[in-house]
C-alpha cells in the first residue's frame, strides 16, 4: 500500500505548481461562475412570493427543482396503492433512503479495482441508469 | 507477566473491573437522562392547541352564504365550515390526509378537492377520488338563529 | 543537529533583537506580514508551511472537469458572505418574516442583489456539488484510498440539500409554507417513528413559528457548523491522499 502511494507521490511531483498556476486556472474558472451569477441576479432576481397563508393551498405547489425528482418518485409511488393503504408512502420514503444509503457506502459495494470507465462497464451503466432516472423524474415531475 | 494474569482470572470480581462498570454505568445514567431531557426538549407541550383555547367556535350565519364555505380554526387545526342548505351546515378538518395541504369546496361539485394532489371528499369526509389514505374528520355543528357553533351536538 | 545548524543560519540572516526596530516590529505585526515575514514567523515557521503546500505540483492530468469542487467551496464562501448580510435584516418570526425579506429587497440598498446572490448561488452550488460528484464518480476516483471521502462527500451533498430545503421556508411565503407543509409530510411514511419525525421537524402538529425558529436555527447555526466540521475533513483527506491518478 505504502509503495503504491510512494509512487503516486512521484508521479504528482511532474505536474505544475499549485501556486501560481494552477491558482491561476482556478481563478478564471471561479471569474465565469461570478459572471453567470450576475447574470443570473441581474436579468432574474429572486422571486417575491405572495406572504404564506395557512388556510388556503396555492394551485400547483412543487418543490425546489433539487428535490422534484424525490417529490415525482413520492407520487409514482403511489401507483403501489394495491398492496394496502399503507404502502404508497412507506415504498415511495424507504426506497429514497435506501438509495441513499447505496450513494454512502458505493465504494465499499464496488470491489472493482480499475478506475477506466472501459474497464468497469456494470458500475458505470448502472451510474448512467441513476443519472436517467433522476433527469426523467424531475423533467416528469415540472411537467405534471 | 503470566503470573499476573493467572491471578486477574482466579478473582472473579477485581476491584478495577469493578470501578470500571461503576464508572460506565454513572456516565451511561447521566447520558442517557441528559439525552431524555434532550429529546424532550424538543417537544414542545402542545404547542398549537394553546392557541385555540376554546373548545366550540362560532361562525356567524351571515358570513355564511347557502352553498358556500369558510376556514376557521378548531383544535388548532383549519377546519372548513360548509352551509349546504338553510339549516344544514358540516365542519370538517381541511387539512388532506394525504399531504397536508388545505382542502377547498367546490360549491357546483358539491366536493371537497385537494389542490396538491386532486383527492377529493364528499361534505362528510368521505375520500371520493385521489390518494388520500383516510378520511377527513367531521365534527358537530349546531346552528343558532344567527350562527354556527362547531364543537357542540 | 541539524535544527540548530537551520536555527544558526536563520539567525545570522534576519537581524538581531536589538538590531530590529520596534516601528518595523509593529508594523509586521499589524499588516500580518509578520506571519510570513519577521518575528513571528521565527516562532510559528508559516513561511516554510505555505511554501509547502502553495508549491505543491498539481498532476498534469488534471483538466477543466476538476474544477466543480473547487467552484462549489467559492459558491459556498459566497453563500457564508451573503448570508450573514441577509442576517442583518432578517426577523425569524411569522408576523415579521416575510415583511424584512420585502424591506431587504426592495428598501435597503443593494438588498435585492444580496438576496438575489444569495437565491442563485444556492441554486448554482447545488448544480456544481451534482457536477462534481459525478466527475468523481466517472473518474472511479471514490476508491481506495479515497473511499472515505467520498462518503464525508455524499454527507455534504446531503447537508447542502439540508441547506436548501431549510433556507427555503425562511421568507415564510405561499410556496415556501407549502412546499415546507408537504416536504416534511414525506418523513411521517418511516415506519414506526414517522409520526414523531414530523413532529420533531415541525415542532407541533403543523408547520407554525416554532418549525420558522427550528428552521432559521439549523440553517443558520447548526448547518454551517456541521458542514465545516465535514469541509475541512474532506479538505484535509484529499490533501492527505492527492488527486487521483490518470485514468
Amino acid at each position: 500500500m505504502s509503495e503504491v502511494l510512494g509512487e503516486k507521490a512521484n508521479k504528482t511531483e511532474e505536474g505544475e505548481p499549485f501556486f501560481p498556476n494552477h491558482m491561476l486556472d482556478q481563478t478564471m474558472m471561479v471569474f465565469v461562475m461570478l459572471a453567470i451569477l450576475v447574470t443570473l441576479v441581474m436579468f432574474f432576481p429572486a422571486p417575491m412570493e405572495p406572504p404564506a397563508d395557512p388556510f388556503v393551498t396555492p394551485e400547483h405547489i412543487k418543490p425546489e427543482w433539487y428535490f422534484l425528482s424525490a417529490y415525482q418518485a413520492l407520487k409514482v409511488a403511489e401507483h403501489f396503492s394495491f398492496l394496502g393503504a399503507w404502502a404508497p408512502k412507506v415504498l415511495g420514503i424507504l426506497v429514497q433512503a435506501g438509495g441513499l444509503f447505496l450513494l454512502v457506502l458505493l465504494p465499499f459495494l464496488d470491489k472493482n479495482p480499475e478506475r477506466h470507465p472501459r474497464k468497469r462497464p456494470f458500475m458505470i451503466a448502472m451510474g448512467i441508469l441513476a443519472l436517467i432516472a433522476l433527469a426523467a423524474l424531475t423533467i416528469w415531475g415540472k411537467l405534471s | 507477566m503470566t503470573m499476573e494474569l493467572n491471578s486477574e482470572k482466579d478473582q472473579p470480581i477485581r476491584r478495577r473491573s469493578f470501578l470500571n462498570y461503576f464508572l460506565g454505568l454513572s456516565i451511561g445514567t447521566f447520558g442517557g437522562s441528559a439525552a431524555y431531557a434532550f429529546a424532550k426538549y424538543l417537544f414542545p407541550p402542545a404547542a398549537i392547541g394553546a392557541e385555540s383555547g376554546s373548545e366550540t367556535v362560532r361562525v356567524m350565519l351571515a358570513e355564511l352564504p347557502i352553498g358556500g364555505s369558510k376556514i376557521v380554526r378548531y383544535k388548532g387545526e383549519p377546519t372548513v365550515v360548509i352551509r349546504v342548505s338553510e339549516k344544514q351546515v358540516h365542519a370538517l378538518s381541511a387539512v388532506c390526509t394525504h399531504l397536508g395541504c388545505i382542502v377547498k369546496w367546490d360549491g357546483s361539485k358539491r366536493l371537497l378537492v385537494c389542490p396538491c394532489h386532486a383527492a377529493t371528499f364528499d361534505v362528510n369526509g368521505n375520500v371520493t377520488a385521489g390518494p388520500a389514505p383516510k378520511p377527513l374528520a367531521s365534527y358537530h355543528t349546531k346552528i343558532t338563529p344567527d350562527e354556527v357553533i362547531i364543537g357542540e351536538a | 543537529m541539524n535544527e540548530h545548524e537551520k536555527g544558526k543560519a536563520l539567525k545570522e540572516q534576519q537581524p538581531s533583537f536589538e538590531q530590529r526596530s520596534g516601528l518595523r516590529e509593529l508594523f509586521e505585526l499589524f499588516s500580518l506580514t509578520g506571519f510570513v515575514y519577521g518575528p513571528l514567523d521565527e516562532r510559528l515557521n508559516i513561511k516554510e508551511a505555505l511554501e509547502k503546500n502553495l508549491k505543491k505540483a498539481v498532476p498534469h492530468h488534471v483538466n477543466w472537469l476538476f474544477c466543480f469542487g473547487g467552484l462549489s467551496l467559492f459558491l459556498f464562501t459566497v453563500q457564508a458572505v451573503t448570508g450573514i448580510m441577509l442576517l442583518m435584516y432578517y426577523r425569524p418570526t411569522i408576523a415579521e418574516a416575510y415583511k424584512s425579506v420585502v424591506y431587504v429587497t426592495n428598501n435597503v440598498p443593494f438588498g435585492w442583489l444580496v438576496r438575489g446572490l444569495h437565491h442563485w448561488a444556492a441554486n448554482l452550488m447545488i448544480v456544481m456539488v451534482f457536477l462534481h460528484m459525478a466527475r468523481v464518480f466517472f473518474y472511479g476516483a471514490y476508491k481506495p484510498p479515497r473511499d472515505f471521502n467520498w462518503v464525508t462527500g455524499v454527507i455534504l451533498l446531503m447537508l447542502t440539500l439540508g441547506f436548501g430545503f431549510t433556507g427555503y421556508l425562511l421568507p415564510w411565503n405561499q410556496i415556501s409554507y407549502w412546499a415546507t407543509t408537504v416536504g416534511t409530510e414525506a418523513p411521517g411514511a418511516v415506519p414506526v417513528v414517522g409520526g414523531l419525525l414530523t413532529t420533531l421537524i415541525r415542532g407541533g402538529a403543523e408547520v407554525s413559528q416554532t418549525t420558522l425558529t427550528r428552521f432559521f436555527a439549523v440553517h443558520v447555526v447548526i448547518l454551517p457548523l456541521v458542514i465545516s466540521f465535514f469541509l475541512m475533513g474532506h479538505f484535509f483527506m484529499i490533501r492527505k491522499q492527492g488527486i487521483s491518478g490518470p485514468l
